[in-house]
């Protein structure tokens, strides 16, 4: 086990010698590396970190120069706060919908060979490569009153009912289109898991639940902490599945911020609710490294 | 980014928000981008010989119908290539204010084009320079823009399940004991809210419908928004809600109506109580193509290519020469006809001017509701 | 049948442990075991018994179906056809958390998020022990391999020989009825191994348990067991004592698999009544142990162990084999050397090498390449063995 651990250093073994000598002094490896960031950070730098302090100046300007207003607003009116919690509702929803289908996806996934699971993986990721909004007017249709599910149940003699522009239509959705990254999550961390343990766990009298309770939980905690919080985040941003399929009640920030920006061309105001959007993300971000330390999120651990 | 703003001083603000910041130079980025966008568009081509002209559309039918009947006779009279650009609001704003350019010529309800006017987005029209159209024929004429057509809301009913007796009033509409079933109504979204049309049901006389009374036009909104499934917030939604029998009634344009009929569509538009709305011709500030866009507008708002145009997709040509060029019975049909006059009204953009904001606010508190 | 328990032996007993009961009935049997994986035959009806507190290992390379079958055995195979029986208890359709056997794993599948005394624990909490009890049985094994006070440490703060430990203390933690062993020393160096072997075996002694134990290494087999299933390609190839599999190979794959031989053909031509005596192709000699069904015209194939030879240029000793030859090579190995022999010269075709390993005594090394010399060796360590297909 031990060598194993030590056998894949991966890159990472690039970072000490043996090196080429040239690369091998100091100053120059220095040089080298910061060569190899340049492109990284400059896109980051023009096309986030500019925009982003943009927005961030943005939301403190008013016609006085500096200004609290545009955040003493959303909080003014009850209407933001419940925006705000209508959109950390519907992001749970998805968090949780997508971790309950992707877990035993993901455990399948990690248990096939590795031909099966690379076609069962192709399953879930090639609708991903149409447009979210081809995919989610394919829901449209399918969940429309003459789409599939409708047909089913007039076929087997029920009224049609109204599948559209409500709460499940949403989550149904943004699920679907958020699933991938759930799924992906968690296999290649229970790809990394030994499947030894398992056995182990077996050999030493636990039951099926206990194994899952003793052994996969607490080894997939990672993904499904890293899972969900990309999933969260990603949802808590969500634009065009809410507008598409949600009804009026079904309003998140990302609705309500392209509402100031397009209709009451209230850009300052508008930056302040993206400003605070972004400050929750990272709140959840900085919540996540506390408790599981950010690492996790970027290496599977065996 | 060392140039300091004189406008922004304050003293608990320094050079941290005034000096470094400005609005201008960031909508300026976001042109840019978006014209770096255009340039890969391969029906631009640039250096042609009469130049060209960057015009809003919104697309679809009507784009086909200006496309037949308007652009192609003024490419071929002017050598001026027309190139239509989807942009909204917003979009056209930051055009405006980057100085970027991108769009000319613009179309669009009387609302919109009022805001962007206020905004200072629009040029002063020079009324000299119009050749092919005499102004006097235009209703309305202002300094910043002109009527373009004509286009009216309308309850649109599905004829399958009223096959008998159909809502005919708002006051009907709002009767979902008499008519049951879903409908939709239009949302902020999609130019306004309806509040014209609560007000009619709630026994408000179409002549005393402006200033609206808000609170009122909202508790009428209240008390239909259970059976309502969805605001529809584009034109295409509304439409694909009542065609697909999400909905058995809503308001919704007579154009899109028409279309959805002329594919045929089991729909009925019912006239009564319909509101005319006026879409406005006008010039961005931003214009790089001054001269085109007024030879264009000028073109555009002529009665041969409005007679042309305009009643194929069910919209009023503004210039009323042009009636002179339509068939009476097609006439008889178009939101301005005698007989829809006299059962329609018109939409103040005037008081929406004044009001949209505050509707517009409390319209969001109003779904969540 | 007496199992030690734990408990009993917390106090480390001064007299040695009771000898095994003498016909005490299989702890664990196999009868006609098969399984194929696709087109593969992995194991190939195998039947096998082992006794209560036997310690028993099935040696063989990779690919003979020595893990397979033990996988079988801990339930996480299913075999195509045959049983396997636990106390005369058929166990073949028990799933592994019900077949109560301990496993230790190759790389012994400690759990790494939970400590020591976690690892420990888990058997007893799976089978619902109380919490003084789990307290009081972990403290107590964990005395017994040794690793008192590393409780509260995590699989990655132990050495590789400490985890083997906890993989042992977590397997018998629970007085399995049989302990299953796949390779636990194939990670360690060889001379942790080589005292891990020991402390495995006096551990097994000490608390009766029933071992079956795989190894693809014949030292650590034969300085384990008790008994040794040699497999190969899935069959069972020659199960007997260390002693036995040693001195009395059946086949030339156990000659060659377990020590090293040398392997001689010839015709019988002469039988008597404890030996044999065996026409070498070249021409030469020489003299075998009997087996019962020599006959006289038979082509036989018989296996020396090298260090059964020896080598002279002196005297040649009157009762025994003895060959002429000139040495070829010489290998020297620290405490011993060998001496590859070419007999047989005169008829390159038929020339045959023998290989003599020589303990050193001194530091003189008699021979070198070469030099005439007289390979001499005892009949009775001549084993003739069964005709089969070569290998």
């Amino acid at each position: 086990m031990s060598i194993q651990r030590q056998a894949h250093d991966g890159l990472a073994e690039l970072a000490v010698p043996p090196l080429p000598r040239h690369l091998v002094r100091q100053g120059r490896r220095d040089w080298t590396l910061i060569m190899l960031l340049v492109p990284a950070l400059g896109f980051l730098a023009v096309f986030f970190a500019y925009p982003m302090a943009d927005i961030l100046m943005r939301s403190f300007d008013g016609d006085q120069g500096f200004t609290l207003e545009h955040y003493g607003r959303f909080f003014e009116r009850t209407i933001y706060v419940r925006v705000l919690l209508i959109t950390f509702e519907i992001s749970g929803s998805v968090t949780v919908l997508t971790l309950i289908i992707a877990y035993p996806l993901a455990f399948v996934l990690a248990t096939v060979s590795r031909r099966t699971a690379a076609i069962l993986m192709a399953m879930v990721l090639i609708p991903f490569f149409t447009s979210i909004l081809v995919r989610t007017y394919a829901w449209i249709v399918i969940l429309g009153p003459e789409g599939l599910f409708n047909q089913v149940l007039g076929g087997l003699g029920f009224d049609p009912v109204q599948l559209l522009y409500n709460r499940p239509s949403v989550l149904i959705g943004m699920t679907y289109t958020l699933l991938p990254y759930m799924v992906l999550t968690l296999y290649s961390v229970m790809r990394g898991i030994d499947a030894q343990l398992v056995r182990a766990a077996y050999s030493l009298g636990a039951s099926d639940w206990n194994v899952f309770r003793r052994i996969l939980l607490p080894h997939t905690m990672p993904g499904i902490i890293g899972g969900s919080l990309l999933v969260f985040i990603l949802a808590v941003g969500y634009y065009i599945t809410p507008r598409l399929m949600g009804g009026d009640r079904d309003q998140m920030m990302a609705t309500i911020i392209e509402y100031q920006v397009d209709l009451l061309l209230n850009w300052n105001f508008a930056s302040a609710l993206a400003a605070i959007l972004l400050t929750i993300t990272l709140v959840g971000f900085g919540l996540y490294a506390w408790l599981v330390g950010l690492r996790t999120l970027f290496e599977s651990r065996t | 980014m060392t140039k300091v703003s004189k406008r922004r001083t304050s003293a608990h603000v320094g050079g941290k928000f005034g000096g470094n910041y400005s609005r201008r130079r960031v909508i300026k980025g976001l042109a840019a981008g978006a014209g770096a966008a255009a340039i890969g568009f391969p029906n631009i081509v640039r250096a042609q010989k009469g130049g060209e002209v960057f015009v809003r559309t919104s697309g679809g039918s009507y784009q086909d119908a200006l496309q037949e009947g308007t652009w192609s006779a003024f490419e071929a009279k002017t050598g001026i290539r027309v190139v239509p650009v989807a942009a909204n609001t917003a979009k056209m704003l930051a055009m405006v204010q980057s100085g970027e350019g991108g769009l000319d010529l613009i179309a669009g309800n009387e609302p919109a084009t009022i805001t962007l006017r206020n905004e200072g987005a629009l040029v002063e029209l020079d009324k000299s320079r119009f050749e092919y159209t005499d102004l006097d024929d235009i209703a309305p004429v202002t300094d910043h823009y002109v009527g373009y057509s004509v286009f009216a809301e309308v309850l649109v009913y599905n004829k399958e399940v009223f096959p008998d007796r159909h809502p005919g009033s708002w006051q009907e509409f709002w009767d979902v004991g008499t008519f049951p079933g879903p409908r939709s109504l239009q949302d902020a979204k999609a130019i306004a809210p309806n509040l014209e049309f609560a007000l009619l049901a709630d026994g408000v006389s179409r002549a005393d419908l402006y200033p609206i009374d808000v609170d009122r036009a909202f508790n009428k909104l209240s008390e239909i928004k259970p059976h309502i499934v969805k605001f529809f917030d584009t034109g295409a939604l509304g439409a694909s809600m009542i065609a697909e029998k999400t909905v058995v009634a809503t308001s919704l344009w007579a154009n899109r109506a028409q279309v959805l009929i002329d594919k045929g569509a089991p729909l009925g538009i019912e006239w009564n109580e319909g509101m005319r709305m006026l879409e406005a011709g006008a010039i961005l500030k931003s214009a790089k193509n001054l001269d085109n866009a007024y030879r264009l507008l000028d073109f555009e708002l002529s009665p041969e290519p409005q007679a042309n145009t305009l009643p194929k997709v069910l919209l009023s040509p503004a210039n009323k020469k042009a009636f002179d060029f339509i068939d009476p019975t097609l006439a008889a049909t178009l939101p301005t006809s005698p007989q829809n006059r006299e059962i329609g009204f018109d939409n103040s953009g005037a008081w929406w001017v004044e009001n949209r904001d505050e509707v517009l606010e409390l319209w969001q508190e109003f779904l969540l509701q | 049948m007496a199992r030690t328990s734990i408990e009993e032996i917390a106090a480390p007993p001064t007299t040695p442990a009771p000898p095994r009961p003498a016909g005490g009935g299989a702890a664990i049997r196999l009868s006609d075991l098969w399984k194929t994986y696709g087109d593969t035959i992995a194991v190939a009806g195998c039947d096998l018994s082992i006794a209560a507190g036997e310690f028993c290992t099935l040696l063989g390379p990779s690919g003979s179906g020595k893990t397979t079958t033990l996988m079988m055995m801990a339930g996480f195979a299913q075999p195509d056809r045959g049983e396997i029986f636990v106390d005369e208890r058929p166990i073949t359709k028990l799933p592994p958390q019900k077949r109560d056997l301990g496993v230790v794993f190759q790389n012994y599948a400690l759990f790494p998020l939970m400590t020591v005394f976690e690892n420990v624990a888990f058997p007893l909490q799976m089978r619902h022990s109380t919490r003084a009890e789990v307290r009081e049985r972990v403290a107590r094994v964990l005395e017994i391999v040794e690793l008192t006070g590393l409780e509260a440490r995590y699989p990655g703060q132990l050495s590789g020989g400490q985890q083997q430990r906890v993989a042992l203390a977590r397997a018998i933690v629970f007085e399995p009825r049989v302990l299953l062993m796949d390779e636990p020393l194939g990670a360690l160096d060889k001379k942790l191994r080589s005292a891990l072997q020991l402390e495995i075996k006096h551990l097994q002694q000490r608390l009766n348990v029933t071992v079956v134990y795989v190894t693809h290494d014949q030292e650590e087999a034969l300085t384990m067991s008790d008994q040794i299933v040699v497999m190969r390609d899935g069959k069972i190839e020659q199960a007997g004592t260390p002693e036995q599999v040693y001195d009395e190979p059946w086949t030339v794959f156990v000659a060659n698999f377990v020590g090293e031989s040398n392997l001689l053909e010839g015709t019988i031509t002469e039988i008597d009544e404890h030996e044999v005596v065996i026409e070498h192709p070249a021409g030469r000699l020489f003299r075998a142990l009997r087996r019962g069904d020599a006959r006289n015209g038979d082509q036989v194939r018989a296996a020396v162990h090298l260090e059964r030879l020896a080598l002279t240029n002196g005297e040649v000793p009157t009762d025994g084999n003895s060959w002429p030859g000139r040495v070829r090579e010489v290998t020297f190995l620290g405490d011993a050397v060998k001496y590859a022999v070419v007999v047989g010269e005169t008829r390159p075709s038929l020339a045959q090498t023998l290989v003599v390993k020589e303990n050193r005594r001194d530091a003189a090394q008699r021979f070198t390449a070469g030099d005439t010399v007289t390979v001499t060796w005892a009949p009775e360590y001549t084993k003739i063995l069964a005709s089969e297909s070569s290998g």
